[in-house]
């Protein structure tokens, strides 16, 4: 006979209780591994979706609003040899061609042509390219919208300006067009229907165009502002390449030569970018320049005499302050000095707008003395210095002039036109370019062109180009595959993430299969006995039971891998369903890797090896007489210390003290009353040690009675009844305080302090508007009223990026930005967490902190930096700007649970400032009545769905967000149930192994006249106690925890389900126990008289 | 029935099943009488019956045939319940193992049969103190068997087993798990309580020592009891 006969046997003799030992640790081994299969399964379903939105795009290119030239993709194809596709994507709204309700903002508008399609995961079926009015859409938004191939759609997109929409002069009139199209094919996922550069969630809505067609209908024929690189060039490769490749003119600039000689650079954005200005400085020692800022007066007066819409032209050489004229000094051509009828040495007035935040305009005027009057022909004064103002320099009237300022045509007489017409837009005066810019200058710059004389067109082309870097003018290569790796790699780790929501569930499996273990070691003390009797060492039986444990582990793991998955399935179906909440109604695919099923089985085999090991350690500590007997070993004798001496007693006492420090010191209200709570379990069970302590100590001297030998019985094994309290006291205790504080999003919502910042509405349009909602100008144009339904309405800016909220799965990269104006939000939200600054800064100021150079201050949502940025206050994230240069968004504050979830504020001021070019408003934020807000919202999202306006209610945004945290809790109810579950029945098994170790002792109970019916009441009485004992320390302990649902005003703790769980598990712990006292008193009695 | 006898057993059988439909007769149409406050040993060999024996006559098992008749009442009619009043009321137990809760009392532990009959008066509390004090552990009242010796213990059984002065007590190998010293000073303790409370004595003993102290001494061998000749 060998050893391995004695374990085989071993196995198959004790078979009963060896299969609750592998039915509780597989359900262990499939909690594990399960919750790490989900893990795989988000992550693949994260990887999944970024292979389908980037196709093979490896690198990617975007310029938002400049565009460069199209060929410049074609000359980056041939450099590198790699697929390379140029497109345009721009934002837009659409509605289907016969019914306006069926209607979607957020639309991505992209013009694509055949190359764009080579880089898609799988080629589309069909024919790639589209023609003029041909549209394909993407799944989402055909479901959407209702549509299939061969019917028609309405889109409107957003026409790119230029000219900044914020800048002076520029247009808002066709900010967009609409256009009617065919829609010939719907693209699925996987032939690049999800294409989007930003790592989010929601699948996007996308139109694809002919990019040829788009370009042509939005005036940008031969443009694009995206470049998509397919694999195999690097970010350094594909960067050399565009610094070969790419010109001036990618940067909307151009040069023209005057009178043979002077060359001049000037921007189609009327404005020279700040780098090209700085490239041409730099030259200005071997080509001496001359800078031009030529600007659109309202109004030129000298007394009472006045000429009207004129241009003045500030002039002066591009470094230092010497030029032809003082800065307060100008020089006016002879037709204004005849409409004026002035002469040298008087006044000038020049009056003029600045267009201010949402194209608030505000007249200014200065003074000038005249200094000299010139000839019309002067060479100082031509044409060309006049800007291309859009709806000016194309007009042959001044009658057709339709600038971006109101004209009133009554003022221009005769002679004005006449001089439009003779000498177009050359100015009529002349001031210097220091008072120019003193006047002009704004964030888009202090120059409308510069004129040198030295070089030849071709040479200063050449010279300012080898000045600048791509990166300057905003061009420049991310590694878009890279982003989407991280995107997906550094998402919430939902492996992790269930395995802590499971981690009660596994610690009761596990608990469960060692109190099963334990039950049968104890069944065989005998066996152990004996073969220590004859002769085996404790090593060598302590080697035959973990064989055994191991063998039982194996089988448990085999089996609870397979469980594993199907839990998964459970799981994945669940997040589909009732949990969907928590993916944001994500589909997730099931994925499994070897290596998480690997990890999964070791982990799950090692956990129950320990339990096994543990338990078995205990067995063979003791002697070899008890062993054989099978008796149980007796408590050692004890005598009662005084109470204020027992360590339960005392550990009891300062886990209250504890639990009344915490609700006085830690600051935030919901932490205190939770760790105060948590200390007040560990008091309660502490002091129920004590009571189980002393309930086995106790004397006669109270009346007799089954109740009171039942509760001291309860007392007889002090750690194994706290055992059983514990578990049920930390169930209860978790499933009720988390469930309790379940945060309501609308809790205090009206208030400023609130996650809605007092903000009764909060709306997002698809395209930007630039205009004030709160004045006539800004809000007839979408047939609103001024300040509609007595709603005043908050406009912020807003960068496009990764939603970084609880609704994103993924890490987000590069997150969207909101521009405010601290002083709006003054007094609103609440702050948990504030950067310290030199200046003492508080609340919303922070953002005005200087932070040093490149470095803007940003205020995030807790949620958004803690959980979708994994970042903490003091923390940065990198950004580029428009102008390629890269900068710092440093954390400085971080405000609680609100509806600026998911993107970061920074000041309006450094939003403008990074982001030059962009314009308008696209977040809406509402004072409104509390019955007006439902009017309110309809009434935003009918007028303004031109611009694919969503408005919705504050409380209703924040609700949305909360559902996530409220499904996290509700899963974590369900596992921490189903652990409870398991809890309880590890409560029948105390019972059984209690019944088996006083099998003598009911036997004699029943042979001196105990009924059977007498004995269960005992033992039934005895755990019972314990469950009681477990619920109440849970409640107890739990409703501590509670404090803030039940201290604040309007809130109450949720009494039916609290009810319902407690019910719930004292029925089924009852049921537990009943079951297991009845079972296990069925045995032959007999027996047990003689020996146990 | 004669009001002089306590028990009566009428042609008792006692069969055991076993694999594959065999039986085993351990009991074979068995009769005895014992009259009231006699002390008898059952000794026999090793798998004789005597346990079983002991348990048919203490209401722990029923016989395949025959009857039980105790204090006049036939035990095979009785339904568990009745079963239990009469261990109760009319029997008292001693165990090889002594089976104390450990979480009473000696005293509790002897008023443990008490309490099986309800609550327990301040007589039965004054009886239990006194049976304490006749098996010489009157100051040991308040202490929890685990403070015990294993005699100590097995005298807290014998008091447990008279708390509700029985008509029959049955002692089970009371000194198979005691010493020499020990046991002598049990076998005289339940001689001397047998005489004084007028109680019938019936011991399932291989001690010759026990044995010889009874009045009468039976021999259960294959089935059957034979009565031996005592030296008293």
């Amino acid at each position: 006979m060998k050893l391995i006969n004695l374990i085989v046997s071993g196995l198959w003799f004790h078979r009963r209780t060896h299969l609750g030992v592998i039915g509780a640790a597989a359900i262990a081994t499939a909690v594990l591994t399960g919750a790490l299969l989900v893990g795989d399964s988000v992550s693949g379903t994260l990887h999944q979706t970024a292979r389908q939105r980037l196709g093979e795009t490896s690198l990617a290119m975007t310029s938002g609003e400049s565009f460069f030239r199209a060929e410049l993709g074609d000359q980056l194809r041939q450099a590198l040899k790699v697929k390379v596709a140029t497109a345009i994507q721009l934002p837009g709204v659409c509605e289907h061609a016969e019914d306006s309700q069926r209607r979607a903002g957020n639309i991505n508008v992209i013009g694509v042509d055949k190359a764009f399609w080579e880089l898609a995961p799988n080629p589309p079926a069909g024919k790639a390219e589209l023609n003029d009015q041909q549209v394909a859409i993407n799944q989402p938004l055909a479901d959407r919208l209702g549509v299939k191939p061969g019917d028609q759609m309405l889109l409107t997109v957003s026409k790119p300006s230029i000219v900044s929409r914020d800048a002076p002069l520029s247009r808002t009139s066709d900010a967009a067009i609409t256009l009617r199209l065919d829609i010939v094919a719907i693209v699925s996922s996987q032939s690049f229907g999800r294409f989007s550069l930003q790592a989010n969630q929601a699948p996007p809505l996308n139109v694809f165009l002919s990019r040829d067609w788009v370009a042509k209908k939005l005036d940008l024929t031969g443009r694009a502002n995206l470049m998509l690189v397919g694999p195999g060039a690097t970010t350094e490769q594909a960067s050399d390449a565009l610094a070969k490749a790419w010109s001036l003119d990618d940067a909307g600039v151009e040069l023209r030569t005057y009178a043979g000689k002077t060359v001049e650079i000037r921007s189609k954005r009327i404005f020279l970018q700040p780098a090209i200005a700085q490239a041409a400085i730099a030259l200005d020692s071997q080509a001496p320049a001359q800078g031009v800022l030529t600007y659109f007066a309202n109004e030129l007066s000298t007394g009472d005499r006045t000429t009207p819409y004129s241009t003045v032209a500030a002039r002066g050489p591009l470094v230092g302050e010497t030029g032809p004229l003082a800065d307060d000094e100008a020089i006016i051509n002879q037709w204004l000095a005849d409409d004026l009828k002035t002469k040298p040495g008087d006044t000038l007035t020049i009056k003029y707008y600045v267009l201010g935040a949402m194209r608030k305009l505000t007249e200014r005027s200065a003074e000038f003395k005249i200094a000299k009057i010139i000839p019309n022909d002067s060479p100082l004064l031509d044409p060309g210095l006049m800007p291309d103002f859009p709806g000016l320099s194309g007009a042959a009237d001044c009658r057709d002039w339709d600038p971006g300022v109101t004209i009133e045509q009554r003022k221009i007489q005769d002679e004005d036109r006449e001089y439009w017409q003779k000498y177009r837009g050359t100015p009529k005066a002349i001031i210097s370019l220091p008072a120019g810019r003193k006047l002009w200058s704004n964030r888009f710059g202090d120059l409308t062109a510069i004129r040198q004389s030295k070089l030849t067109q071709q040479e200063y082309r050449d010279a300012v180009r080898g000045q600048l870097t791509p990166a300057q003018i905003g061009l420049g290569f991310s590694d878009v595959a890279a982003q989407a790796n991280a995107a997906a790699s550094e998402a919430l780790d939902f492996g992790q993430l269930f395995l802590s929501l499971s981690m009660f569930l596994v610690g009761a499996a596990v608990l469960l299969a060692a109190m099963v273990f334990a039950l049968g070691v104890r069944q065989r003390t005998g066996e152990l006995g004996l073969m220590l009797a004859i002769g085996f060492t404790r090593k060598r039986v302590r080697r035959v039971v973990v064989a055994e444990g191991a063998l039982l582990a194996i089988v448990a793991v085999a089996i609870g891998l397979p469980g594993g998955l199907i839990y998964t399935r459970l799981v994945l179906s669940g997040l589909s369903s009732v949990w969907q909440g928590a993916v944001a109604s994500t589909p997730i695919d099931f994925h499994a890797s070897g290596v998480t099923l690997a990890i999964g089985a070791v982990s799950s085999f090692a956990v129950a090896m320990l339990a096994i090991v543990i338990v078995l350690r205990k067995q063979l500590r003791r002697e070899i007489r008890g062993l054989l007997d099978n008796i149980p070993p007796a408590p050692p004798a004890r005598r009662a210390k005084p109470l204020l001496k027992t360590i339960s007693f005392r550990i009891s006492l300062l886990s209250f003290a504890g639990a009344i420090a915490s609700l006085a010191t830690i600051g935030a209200q919901t932490a205190a009353f939770f760790t105060a709570g948590f200390l007040l379990l560990i008091a309660l069970l502490a002091a129920c040690r004590t009571w189980l302590g002393r309930a086995g100590l106790k004397r006669s001297g109270r009346k007799m009675s089954l109740v009171d030998i039942a509760l001291r019985g309860a007392g007889r094994r002090p750690g194994r009844s706290l055992g059983v309290i514990a578990i049920i006291a930390s169930g209860v205790f978790m499933v009720i305080s988390v469930g309790a504080n379940q945060v309501s999003p609308l809790d205090n919502a009206g208030e400023k302090t609130s996650g809605t910042g007092g903000f009764a509405l909060f709306a997002e349009s698809s395209l930007p508007v630039f205009g004030d909602l709160n004045t006539k100008e800004g809000a007839e144009p979408f047939g609103l009223d001024e300040k509609p339904l007595g709603a005043s309405i908050l406009q912020l800016r807003l960068r496009d990026g990764d939603q970084a909220n609880c609704l994103n799965l993924n890490r987000a990269q590069s997150p969207r930005i909101i521009g405010v104006k601290p002083k709006d939000l003054d007094g609103r939200f609440t702050f948990i967490d504030t950067q310290k600054t030199e200046t003492a800064l508080s609340g919303w100021e922070l953002l005005n902190a200087n932070l040093g150079p490149d470095v803007v201050p940003a205020i995030g949502d807790e949620a958004t930096v803690r959980w979708a940025l994994g970042k903490s206050v003091g923390q940065s994230l990198e950004f580029v700007d428009q102008n390629g240069k890269t900068f710092k968004v440093q954390i400085v504050a971080k405000i609680a649970n609100s509806i600026f979830q998911g993107s970061l504020l920074i000041s309006d001021k450094q939003f403008t400032q990074r982001y030059v070019t962009s314009a308008g408003s696209r977040v809406f934020l509402g004072d409104a009545k509390a019955g007006a807000v439902a009017e309110l919202t309809k009434r935003l999202n009918t007028a303004m769905s031109d611009v694919g306006m969503e408005a919705t209610g504050a409380i209703d945004r924040l609700a949305g967000f909360n559902t996530v945290q409220s499904t996290y809790m509700a899963m974590f109810q369900a596992l921490g149930s189903l652990g409870l579950i398991l809890g309880t029945i590890g409560l029948g098994l105390v019972v059984v192994r209690n019944i088996m170790e006083r099998r003598g002792e009911l036997a004699v109970l029943w042979a001196v006249g105990f009924g059977n019916s007498a004995i269960r009441t005992m033992l039934l009485a005895e755990h019972i106690a314990l469950l009681v004992m477990g619920v109440l320390c849970g409640v107890i302990a739990a409703v501590t925890a509670a404090g803030p649902v039940i201290k604040s005003a309007g809130r109450s703790l949720p009494y039916g389900s609290l009810t319902a769980t407690v019910l719930a598990m004292l029925i089924l712990g009852m049921l537990w126990i009943a079951l297991a006292a009845t079972l296990t008193l069925r045995g032959e009695r007999l027996g047990a008289l003689r020996s146990e | 029935m004669n009001d002089q006898n306590i028990l009566e057993l009428n042609r008792v059988s006692k069969t055991y099943s076993q694999a594959r439909d065999a039986e085993a007769t351990v009991l074979s149409e068995l009769s005895l009488i014992v009259p009231a406050a006699q002390a008898m040993a059952i000794v026999g060999p090793s798998g004789s019956g005597k346990s079983t024996l002991l348990n048919l006559i203490g209401a722990l098992d029923t016989p395949t045939s025959g009857t039980v008749r105790l204090d006049g009442k036939d035990l095979t009619s009785l339904k568990p319940n009745q079963l239990a009043a009469i261990r109760r009321d009319k029997i008292g137990f001693v165990f090889q193992q002594h089976h104390l809760l450990p979480q009473c009392t000696v005293l509790e532990n002897v008023l443990l049969p008490a309490l099986a009959g309800g609550a327990v008066g301040p007589e039965l509390s004054a009886r239990a103190a006194d049976l304490l004090g006749q098996v010489n552990l009157a100051d040991r009242a308040d202490d929890h068997p685990t403070m015990l010796s294993g005699g100590e213990r097995q005298r807290v059984a014998l008091a447990r087993a008279l708390i509700n002065s029985p008509a029959l007590l049955l002692a089970d190998e009371p000194t198979g798990s005691l010493d020499r010293n020990t046991s002598e000073s049990l076998i005289e303790l339940l001689v001397e309580l047998n005489r004084n409370e007028a109680t019938t004595l019936i011991v399932v003993t291989h001690s010759p020592e026990l044995a010889g102290r009874m009045d009468r001494v039976m021999e259960l061998r294959d089935g059957s009891l034979s009565e031996l000749e005592t030296a008293q």
